[in-house]
């Protein structure tokens, strides 16, 4: 029954403006008519003010019902509920007076009416605070809008529930119309909860307050916001869950809470772009699709910064025929440019005048052109420019001046031009904001010598090669020896390429003034004038490291320390013997293996040698024999050549057997592995 | 696939296409030339065919970035075999302090082993033979074999906490270049030419350049499917320079071929193809036509980034005595800065030998120095060109390595296994915070303790910062929609600026 009655007094919103428009209707009509006195016009006058008189009844009835409903400011619902209750006691007796007019009451017939004209604005003005808040006439809406440019430093509660909460409950749970016992306005009325109970603590295993009505299905009667009303978001909601699980912490920093990327994602999302960028993008429209065609028909020069972004990107770096059409192209959608790489192209101070159309360019590219100062003036007055590089150009101090007025600017890149050292120092003392780029010169100055390259064809040489010394680094003097002695100062100074005519040791270093002396480079140089004509292995390489076979032995291309290179032969846990046949009988001195080792990877040099030499290839003879000292522990990569001396002979066959050492000694992480044997080159001379 | 399958296939794009080809041409076709502006089917002065005819690889497939990109280009320094992060970046004194003992059971938890070290009967920790020090505003601990790399260090933001889920060297380095374990998927790079095209005409949009180390000069081999172009169209494969007479292959003409006689045949074969294109509707062939164009242009283009020679001396003082000799990494660095330069949008650089599972501290010590000055200096002279600020450098390996020694712990000498848990790699450049270290793991080195990075992460952040959404740069295939991180990836916000 109750229900019903407060659903009557529902009716009051509708039923409120009736009297309000009537009985102004009458006093107007009051006014009009006052001259003349005719049945006609008092007729009318009396039909108005009944219906006045009846919809202002009718109102405070139901006003009255509604008022017990509960949720209100108590002082103006007082108010407002009084003064209606005059305002229809005053408008019915209008109604009566004019209906059975007496002389006494002539008089105050239309004194009352102004009272009771007056009273309607009263009682309108303090029904209107009640629904809409008794700011609502004086509320400055721009000023409440809270602009987080920062996220992380945003205050969770203030800058971010707050407005929401004002945006979509505050309305209803407000000092002046307090529904369901809830104000929601500030912190300590959050806090105090309403009729209900506390709105932001959970009983256990409960979800809050807050949450649960909001949460509530559309349908249900507690739903909140009431249906109809402006809907919390999905956003919104997740966001008030976040806050709330942290203890509804009125005074945390959005940085400093914990939470999830969705949550992060939507915080972010909340942050306003103040960048330049995001301002300049604000006032230009997008470009049309089929401009951006034609203009890139040959190539891709201006590209969109985004989907659904109308700021451009240039690119017409590189392009040696740049010229002012290429420029006045861009002139219509020049306010969309952003950015502009003119690097590296022509461009030059004849068509620099254009760049006063691309006002909005934040960054500027035009390093390595022809630009002098003469053009920084046009430069100067791009006032968005955050991002300049000028490096490689013939621009100077007085170019670097023109700059100063541009407040926004972030980063200079001037290497490499002729703006000295002195005026940069000065430029980053009065522009603090802006990071002048440069590399400290001595970050790469090397601490420490190299040991120069040694650069020659190839390793082997048949009359005589030609061997050139280089260092990268200037001022540095280089010496070398060909007798196997260590290079120092005092050895030959390298001047011209050195001419090697026989095998040579050749070991350089390189020396500077007031430096250490550099590590020594060894390369040896072998001399090879005695070329086999075949080769044939008694047993065949490992299937994995087989090389060419035989002859990759007689190809003079020296193996690499990657020995999976091609250039070496490998045998595992076994040694071998080549047989190699000259083309005619050759007088032969020296016989040169060049082998490799690495215990690490189970290789080992050689531990002997033996030759046999032969005129006819059935009879050999054993000429010599030689032993190698096995290696002592190391996990070195080497290579080298071990050069046999016979006594001179004259053959046309030689017969080599290379000896492994078969196992890994006992010093090696696998004792007793099988090891390997790599030889690269068999040399005769 | 069956071969049916496929014919299938092709009569359904041929349908397609001529459905939109011819019948829709008077009225579709003259409104998509008004569209694009009068010159839809037009060619250059030199006869060559505009991208305009249709072929994909100079466009990207986006339109547009999901979002402004903070970076135009990516250079990607693998350093594959899985450099130490315990020798390099991640200081643990524990491990020097306990050294000799055996591995705890509570901090291994159980991680799975490789054949290598399974069967050892102790994993003995082993800390770095090597110093650290501190470096650059937040004094960041660098070791000892990164001098150069330590002078940059407030450029750099070193992230401590990467890990990954492979073990093993080929499906971790195809985990992180293609984003799954096994083979078969686009390449990064390949996705990126897919999505955003190349910027220069005359260059791919993905190079490949590779040199080898001396710290383990015969370790794994790296495979050329690793900036394979997968399912996508073989326009978008990485395309490889090397360090010889002919950077790239088959690229030059053979003798008594002039331009002109050249510029006529392609001419005639591209028309061939196209003809053969209208009767099979095989997508590959316009691949092919563009791919004959591009090398036709990189005729020109690929000698004039090659050529070195006219590099100043201090350049080569900036990466080393190496940066004259073609091959090594040094000289590869200078190259990458050299293609930045030229808009090349991937840049992907492999440095093989960081295996070390014995001898390591003589190997590391080497192949560290391989690297050292050449990675920083790239970063230096980025940064002094003005392209750091929209260039990406990255620094890393597919894993990490162990806490305890493979094989025998003396006193000079150890190794480390494969460590997938956790390792160190290093960003630099556009969009991301300088100076800062991310990420921790325990004292023991062995697990992350604080803001982990998967690989798919890297990748997410990768994309993040060239502007694509990377669950939204997809390709179907076999009836589903495949990306760079499948169907997973964060962005790691906290290194982005």
């Amino acid at each position: 029954m109750t229900l019903q009655i407060i659903s009557l007094g529902r009716l009051h919103p509708l039923l409120v403006h009736l009297p309000i428009g009537i009985l102004v209707l009458a006093f107007l009509l009051e006014l009009y008519f006052r001259k003349k006195d005719s049945e006609t016009e008092n007729n009318i006058i009396k039909f108005t003010l009944a219906i006045a008189a009846a919809t202002t009844v009718l109102s405070v009835a139901s006003g009255w019902l509604l008022g017990e409903d509960g949720g209100y400011d108590e002082t103006l619902l007082f108010r407002h509920r009084w003064m209606a209750v005059g305002l229809a006691v005053g408008s019915t007796l209008l109604y009566f007076i004019k209906k059975y007019p007496k002389p006494w009451s002539k008089n105050i017939y239309l004194p009352l009416f102004i009272c009771v004209m007056g009273l309607l604005g009263l009682t309108g003005h303090y029904g209107g605070s009640m629904t809409h808040g008794e700011d609502y006439l004086y509320k400055n809406e721009k000023t409440k809008k809270v602009v987080i440019t920062d996220v992380d430093k945003a205050l969770v509660f203030n800058d971010i529930i707050m407005p929401i909460l004002d945006d979509k409950c505050v309305s209803c749970h407000n000092p002046n119309k307090v529904k369901g016992g809830l104000i929601m306005t500030n912190k300590e009325q959050l806090l105090a909860g309403g009729d209900s109970g506390s709105l932001l603590i959970a009983e256990k295993d409960q979800t809050p307050r807050l949450i649960h009505h909001i949460k509530l299905p559309m349908e249900d009667e507690d739903h909140m916001p009431p249906k109809g009303k402006v809907q919390l978001t999905s956003p919104e909601i997740q966001l008030l869950e976040w806050w709330i699980s942290h203890e509804n912490c009125f005074d945390c920093v959005a940085g400093t809470l914990d939470k999830t990327e969705k949550i992060n994602d939507i915080l972010n999302s909340l942050e306003e772009d103040t960048s330049t960028r995001a301002i300049i993008a604000k006032e230009v429209a997008m470009v049309p699709e089929d401009w951006l065609a034609s203009i890139n028909i040959n190539g891709p020069i201006v590209t969109k910064l985004a989907e659904k972004n109308p700021l451009l990107i240039v690119n017409l770096s590189g392009n040696k025929r740049l010229g002012k059409d290429d420029l006045k192209a861009l002139k219509k959608h020049a306010a969309n440019i952003v950015e502009l790489n003119l690097g590296n192209s022509n461009f030059n101070d004849t068509i620099s005048s254009y760049l006063t159309s691309f006002k909005n360019l934040t960054k500027l590219q035009i390093q390595n052109t022809k630009i002098t100062d003469k053009s920084m003036e046009s430069i100067g007055d791009l006032k968005h420019l955050e991002s300049l590089n000028i490096y490689g150009t013939d621009i100077t101090d007085k170019g670097l001046e023109k700059l100063t007025n541009l407040g926004g600017l972030k980063t200079l890149y001037p290497w490499n031009s002729k703006i000295t050292k002195e005026a940069l120092d000065q430029f980053s003392d009065k522009n603090n904001s802006v990071t002048v780029v440069s590399i400290s010169e001595d970050l790469f100055t090397p601490s420490s010598l190299e040991a120069p390259s040694i650069i020659a064809d190839t390793d082997f040489f048949k009359d005589s090669i030609e061997v050139t010394l280089d260092y990268f680094f200037k001022g540095v003097e280089l010496y070398y020896t060909l007798d196997g002695s260590e290079p120092d100062t005092t050895s030959t100074r390298y001047k011209e390429p050195i001419v090697l005519t026989a095998s040579t040791q050749l070991k350089a270093v390189s020396h500077k003034p007031g430096w250490e002396l550099s590590p020594v480079k060894t390369i040896s140089f072998k001399k090879s004038n005695i070329l086999p004509n075949s080769i044939t292995l008694n047993n065949k390489p490992n299937e994995k490291y087989k090389g060419n076979g035989g002859n990759t032995l007689i190809d003079l291309k020296r193996g690499t320390s990657n020995f999976v290179d091609g250039n070496w032969i490998g045998y595992e846990g076994s040694s071998f013997a080549a047989t190699l046949k000259l083309q005619k009988e050759e007088l032969i001195s020296t016989v040169s293996v060049g082998a490799f080792s690495s215990p690490e990877k189970w290789i080992f040099y050689p531990t002997g040698f033996k030759v046999w030499v032969s005129q006819d290839g059935n009879n050999y003879k054993l000429v010599h024999t030689e032993k190698v000292p096995t290696e002592k522990p190391n996990s070195d990569t080497k290579f080298q050549f071990f050069d046999l001396n016979i006594p001179p002979t004259k053959s046309t066959f030689v017969k080599v057997e290379v000896i492994s050492q078969l196992k890994n000694p006992s010093w090696h992480t696998n004792p007793g592995g099988k090891s390997w044997l790599f030889v690269d080159e068999i040399v005769l001379n | 696939m069956s071969e049916k399958k496929i014919i299938e296939e092709r009569s359904l794009i041929l349908n397609r296409r001529s459905f939109l080809g011819k019948t829709a041409l008077g009225v579709g076709g003259v409104a998509l030339a008004s569209l694009l502006g009068a010159n839809l089917f037009r060619k250059d002065e030199n006869g060559l065919l505009t991208k305009d005819d249709g072929l994909e690889g100079v466009k990207g497939i986006l339109n547009s970035l999901h979002h402004p990109a903070k970076i135009k280009r990516v250079i990607y320094l693998f350093q594959s075999g899985g450099p130490s992060q315990l020798e390099l970046f991640d200081y643990k004194p524990l491990l020097n302090k306990r050294r000799g003992e055996d591995l705890p059971e509570s901090i291994r938890n159980g991680q799975r082993l490789t054949g290598m070290t399974a069967g050892q009967d102790s994993f003995p920790l082993v800390g770095s033979l090597f110093n650290f020090n501190q470096h650059g505003k937040n004094g960041t601990h660098i070791s000892e074999l990164l001098p150069y790399t330590a002078k940059m260090v407030d450029d750099l933001c070193i992230i401590k906490s990467m890990y990954t889920e492979a073990i093993n060297h080929d499906p971790a380095v195809t985990f992180f270049q293609t984003g799954s374990q096994q083979p078969g998927r686009p390449s990064i790079g390949s996705w990126l030419s897919y999505g955003l095209g190349s910027e220069n005409e005359n260059l791919p949009a993905f190079t490949v350049l590779l040199s080898r180390g001396t710290g383990r000069p015969n370790g794994q081999p790296l495979y050329t499917r690793l900036w394979g172009n997968g399912f996508l169209h073989s326009l978008h494969q990485g395309v490889q320079f090397r360090a010889a007479k002919d950077p790239v292959l088959y690229l030059n003409d053979p003798k008594g071929i002039t331009k002109e006689v050249k510029r006529e045949m392609l001419d005639n074969l591209a028309a061939l193809n196209d003809k053969h294109y209208q009767d099979s509707g095989d997508p590959e062939i316009k691949s092919r036509i563009a791919q004959y164009e591009m090398a036709y242009r990189m005729q020109t283009s690929v000698p004039n980034v090659m050529d070195t020679a006219n590099e100043p001396d201090y350049i080569y003082e900036m990466y080393g005595p190496e940066a004259k000799i073609p091959g090594t990494y040094a000289a590869n660095c200078l190259l990458a800065r050299r293609l930045a330069e030229q808009d090349v949008r991937f840049i992907q650089l492999y440095h093989m030998g960081w295996d070390q599972h014995d001898n390591l501290p003589g190997a590391i010590a080497k192949q560290a120095k391989d690297v050292d000055q050449a990675s920083a200096a790239l970063v230096a002279d980025l940064k002094q060109r003005g392209l750091l600020e929209d260039t990406l450098v990255i620094w890393g390996g597919e894993f990490g390595r162990t806490n305890y020694s493979q094989g025998l712990l003396t006193d000079t000498n150890y190794g480390r296994d494969h460590h997938p848990r956790s390792f160190t790699i290093w960003m630099a450049g556009g969009g991301i915070k300088p100076g800062i270290v991310y990420g921790e793991t325990d004292d023991f080195g062995y697990n992350i303790v604080k803001d982990p990075v998967h690989v798919h992460d890297f990748q997410a952040t990768m994309l993040h910062l060239l502007g694509i959404d990377h669950e939204k740069l997809t390709y179907k295939y076999q009836g589903r929609r495949f990306r760079l991180t499948d169907v997973e990836g964060h962005i790691v916000k906290d290194i982005l600026t």
